[in-house]
């Protein structure tokens, strides 16, 4: 059966030899291969679909299509709206979405068989902007869909009846209009945010095995739990007829949260009878999902001496042609517009709309990068009018700390004043100007104090970590190991983290909104002191001493006299020396300790500083130097929590300079590794630190904060507002390419007299 | 993903290579680093029944100093190339392209050759070796022709060579010309390349862009004013460039806007010649 998913003591040995399991190296016993037809058309109806000669190439086992979708328990799923089917039903609603799926032998014969699938589509009127989707006459994607509640995130999103408008947030404190009445200066700015690819470094991989009615999926994803609790809906099974394993994952930023090609791959299988593998492609990864590109327009009242009186915000989010995560994402680019700024009026209406385009989804900090870019670009327009040092005009609307972004928000848990000082000693300890671009963000990680582990001490000393963290990269596994190890007193060279497996680890939310430091660090505490404490209590019974005359050492426990290994231990109290503890917790909203009742449990704070280098011939542009510079509470992993900064900052310098996954009357026409640059090794500053603050005042393990997406949020505008501080040019429009650049330059020296 | 299906050959000589071409014909394609027809045939752009696999052939890829002309095997690498003693001493500037282009993979396998005959409009050894007036040497069984490197290509992956004909070598005059390649390079990808080569007493100047147009061009007004004028003043050479550069067929494209592309191909065309000037003054 199923071959076990090994995970080893060392993640990282096991990577660079190529010893560590990804979920493309797994292989079932009598595994088909799947590759997906895709709609050309942005929009249409699927008139008619002949599968007769591809079933007749040797070596097909089986097609799914729509029409298969009767039979299914539940064919349309979603996160917020049942609004997805397993595979296009009736009609198609973007450019790459799976309308057949063909099952072979080899993937050779599933691709071949593809151009022999028939079809005839009705083209349907297309939208493939936010802009377009809004307008009163726009063709609509998707009928009235029903809200559900509490499925994935916490709460449930607001459609807007009758539009494209799947999620509708407002925020409104105070009175901006008289704010703006009696303000100094009113300054009204619209930034725009494009969308933009995961391009993890592994595509989606899938592979599924139904036995009767018992589904096991192996797949590189995210949030275990999700998907098992979509494919239950989806087939009618019970949670425990479920069973997901993650092995290694080469990458998510998101993009493998909540659940992407794991239901159709498993209808695959319960379609052909097989088990069945399905391994993207990265064109198809790009086709999969996508950040939400977005429209931003800011109107920001301050007074004479440059204290901010109010703002607004109109917020417009492209969500493509399923919701996915899109409401959530649509809730925290409003809360995270606002800036870690003391502004007693705010407006902000928050929107996102269907377009036929790649379905957007969660990604790195959602709804952050869109809103940093726009809040901290505007802060530097603003300085800039007013005459005002940028870093100057910080510190006069900054929140201190245990200020409030928003009354309903947790206090602000970190110095950003102390931050940006630590940012320009950085950037002037790497040269002698002072930064040319700095930028600040403060964000609410959506993380929900919900997860378990197991903490398992075997006879022999080592110690079993059972989590349903996934190791995307981020180095989890060594954060867990540390906590156990620590907790326990062991050697951390005696702890091994296993899972996720939905059969075997206990439930976990999911891994992502940087959660999983806190919370299942907090739970692998919790086991681990559940053990201790059932160790101890073993040992003082067997050996007929006092509790307060045990304590764990390495490899067993201590009485003072002599140490007792633990298989001697568990044979004194056993009768031989097998057996084991089984610590065991799980961390809930009242977890006893914790204030887990006011979101977000930590704020996720970063400033970054940079100096640019730009060549005004050709606008090509060189961020020379860059520091980074995040309130972390404690790095239980050093070297990770660095490399998790420095990765995002670089994925932000993407983001600010590169990226833009781009559609042309609704035809994804960069979505290839050829077409689509990102950062490569060349493109990173040459000099650059990380600073990372550690008061240990967090929620999670030895004081602990959430991390890992923060780096990326001040990136692009601290670059843009060097841009203006530097070359007179202001960019509001992503990415920051030579050519734009380029353009500003010309139309800047044109307005010269 | 997969490429449709094909015989694989692997001649032991280049007479074996060249038959099987002329058996084949368009049906089978020369194979040599296969950095970008593999990609091609994967990607679903390029279909062959047959590709015939060069890399066993050591004859093609020597590179040698024959007195008057430098010789390249059209298959050696660009690392073989850049790091050649010879090139580096003859032709510093080819040896550093070629230590530039791409990435380390693709100059670990990709070949001169392979490069030339693809085609791709934003290669830049195809306008460098245009610039120096290189010669290719073309084989078929009915034996060898050469057509000069600045007619070989004719546009976007099209080139003279038949379907019979096998690149076997690149043949470069050596003069006393100063040499200069200068380009602008947005991620992996050549937006403008240009080659001046300029100064040797008797020869006409050529200047050449790449990565701009469908293929290599040269700028005739810009060439002809440094024939008569060698110091003509930046002003005059700007506006011969700009004139040179508007005459070419660019068009928009998802990298750079038309405009934009002819502004950077006389950037990079005047850095070139002020490249070539400077070394000259020395």
């Amino acid at each position: 059966m199923p071959p076990d998913v090994p995970t080893t003591g060392n993640e990282r040995l096991d990577k660079v030899t190529g010893r560590a399991v990804f979920a493309s190296d797994i292989t079932v016993p009598g595994m088909a291969h799947g590759r997906i037809l895709r709609s050309p058309l942005p929009h249409a109806k699927i008139v008619k679909m002949d599968c007769t000669a591809a079933l007749a190439l040797e070596g097909v086992v089986a097609i799914l299509s729509g029409e298969d979708l009767a039979d299914l328990a539940q064919p349309y799923w979603g996160l917020y709206f049942n609004d997805r089917p397993v595979i296009a039903h009736e009609k198609v609603r973007y450019v790459g979405e799976p309308v057949a799926l063909v099952v072979a032998e080899t993937p050779a014969v599933a691709q071949a068989a593809l151009d022999r699938i028939d079809i005839d589509y009705t083209p349907l009127p297309f939208i493939d902007n936010a802009g377009d989707a809004i307008a009163p006459d726009a063709p609509r994607l998707h009928g009235n869909l029903e809200a559900i509640a509490d499925f994935y995130f916490k709460g449930q999103a607001r459609p807007v009846s009758g539009t494209n408008i799947y999620q509708l947030y407002a925020i409104s404190t105070g009175d901006t209009a008289a704010a703006e009445a009696e303000a100094a200066r009113v300054f009204e700015h619209t930034y725009t945010f494009p969308g933009i690819a995961h391009y993890a470094m592994e595509p989606h991989c899938v592979t599924a095995a139904f036995e009767g009615d018992r589904l096991t999926v192996w797949s590189g994803a995210q949030s275990p739990t999700a998907v098992q609790k979509v494919l239950s809906r989806v087939f009618g099974l019970a949670y425990a007829n479920v069973q997901v394993i993650v092995p290694h994952i080469g990458g998510g930023f998101g993009g493998k949260a909540s659940v992407k090609i794991d239901p159709l791959v498993a209808a695959a299988s319960w379609k052909a009878g097989r088990p069945v593998r399905v391994a993207l492609t990265q064109e198809e990864a790009m086709l999969t999902c996508r950040r939400l590109g977005a429209s931003i327009t800011l109107t920001t009242a301050v007074d004479a001496n440059g204290i901010i009186l109010s703002k607004r915000a109109a917020i417009l989010l492209d969500g493509g042609a399923y919701a996915d995560t899109g409401p959530a994402v649509t809730v925290k680019a409003a809360n995270r517009v606002i800036g870690p700024y003391a502004i007693k009026n705010l407006e902000i209406e928050s929107r996102a709309a269907y377009t036929n385009t790649v379905p957007g989804s969660a990604f790195r900090s959602i709804g952050g990068p869109q809103a940093v870019w726009a809040t901290e670009s505007q802060m530097d327009e603003i300085a800039a009018a007013l005459e005002i040092d940028p870093v100057d005009f910080r510190h006069r609307n900054l929140l201190p700390r245990g200020g409030k972004v928003l009354d309903s928000l947790r206090p602000l848990d970190a110095d950003i004043s102390e931050m940006m000082g630590h940012a320009g000693q950085a950037i002037t300890s790497m040269g002698d100007r002072p930064a040319a671009g700095v930028a600040v963000a403060a964000t609410d990680p959506g993380v929900l104090p919900l997860g378990g582990a197991l903490v398992r001490l075997l006879a022999d000393g080592s110690v079993l970590v059972m989590a349903n963290s996934a190791d995307i990269g981020q180095g989890v596994r060594d954060v867990l190991r540390n906590v156990a190890a620590k907790t326990l007193n062991q050697d951390p060279a005696a702890i091994r983290v296993a899972g996720p497996d939905t059969a075997t680890t206990p439930f976990d939310w999911g891994t992502g909104a940087s959660r999983s430091t806190v919370i299942i660090g907090l739970a692998v505490e919790d086991a681990a002191q559940d053990a201790r404490e059932q160790l101890l209590a073993l040992a003082a019974s067997a050996l007929e001493i006092p509790l307060d005359g045990v304590q764990l050492v390495p490899g067993g426990v201590a009485t003072g006299s002599e140490t007792i290994p633990f298989d001697r231990l568990f044979h004194t109290a056993f009768g031989i020396d097998s057996g084991e503890i089984v610590g065991r917790a799980m961390v809930t909203p009242s977890r006893k300790g914790s204030d887990f009742a006011t979101s977000p449990l930590f704020w996720e704070t970063a400033v970054g500083a940079c100096d640019i280098a730009l060549d005004e011939d050709t606008g090509a542009l060189a961020v020379t130097r860059f520091a980074g510079v995040a309130d972390i509470g404690h790095a239980i992993n050093p070297a990770g929590a660095e490399g998790q900064e420095e990765g995002a900052a670089i994925q932000g310098l993407g983001h600010a300079l590169y990226e833009h996954l781009a559609f042309i009357d609704g035809q994804p026409v960069n979505a290839t590794p050829i077409g689509y640059r990102i950062p490569a090794a060349g493109d990173v500053p040459h000099a650059a630190r990380t600073v990372l603050i550690e008061n240990a005042d967090g929620p999670g393990p030895m004081g602990a904060k959430g991390m890992g997406e923060g780096g990326l949020l001040p990136v692009a505008p601290a670059i843009a507002n060097a841009l203006a501080r530097r070359y007179g040019i202001r960019l509001r429009d992503l990415p920051m390419t030579p050519e734009k650049i380029w353009r500003a330059l010309r139309e800047r020296d044109s307005d010269v007299p | 993903m997969y490429p449709s299906p094909f015989t694989y050959h692997r001649p032991a000589s280049v007479e074996a290579a060249v038959a099987l071409l002329a058996e084949f014909g368009d049906d089978a394609a020369p194979y040599a680093g296969g950095t970008e027809l593999l990609l091609a045939m994967k990607m679903g752009f390029a279909q062959y029944d047959h590709l015939i696999d060069l890399k066993r052939l050591p004859t093609l890829r020597t590179i040698a100093n024959e007195g008057e002309f430098l010789s390249i095997g059209a298959l050696a690498t660009h690392a073989e190339i850049a790091a050649d003693p010879t090139v580096r001493d003859l032709l510093p500037p080819l040896a550093a392209l070629c230590g530039e282009v791409a990435n380390p993979r693709v100059r670990s396998s990709g070949t001169i050759g392979g490069n030339l005959c693809f085609a791709e409009p934003r290669a830049d050894p195809p306008a460098l070796l245009a610039g120096l007036d290189a010669t290719l040497i073309l084989r078929s069984t009915s034996g060898e022709r050469a057509v000069p490197a600045a007619s070989f290509i004719t546009g976007a992956l099209e080139t003279v060579r038949a379907a019979d004909e096998l690149l076997v070598r690149i043949d470069i005059l050596l003069s006393e010309r100063r040499v200069r390649y200068e380009r602008i390079v947005f991620g992996h990808r050549t937006v403008a390349g240009a080659v001046a080569a300029l100064g040797a007493p008797g020869q006409p100047e050529r200047i050449w862009v790449g990565g701009v147009a469908t293929c290599p061009a040269p700028l005739p007004l810009t060439q002809s004013l440094l024939d008569a004028e060698p110091g003509a003043a930046d002003a005059r050479l700007h506006d011969a460039v700009t004139q040179d550069i508007a005459a070419l067929d660019i068009a928009d494209d998802e990298e750079a806007s038309a405009d934009y592309r002819r502004h950077l191909a006389a950037t990079v065309a005047l850095r070139a010649i002020a490249g070539c000037r400077e070394e000259l003054q020395r």
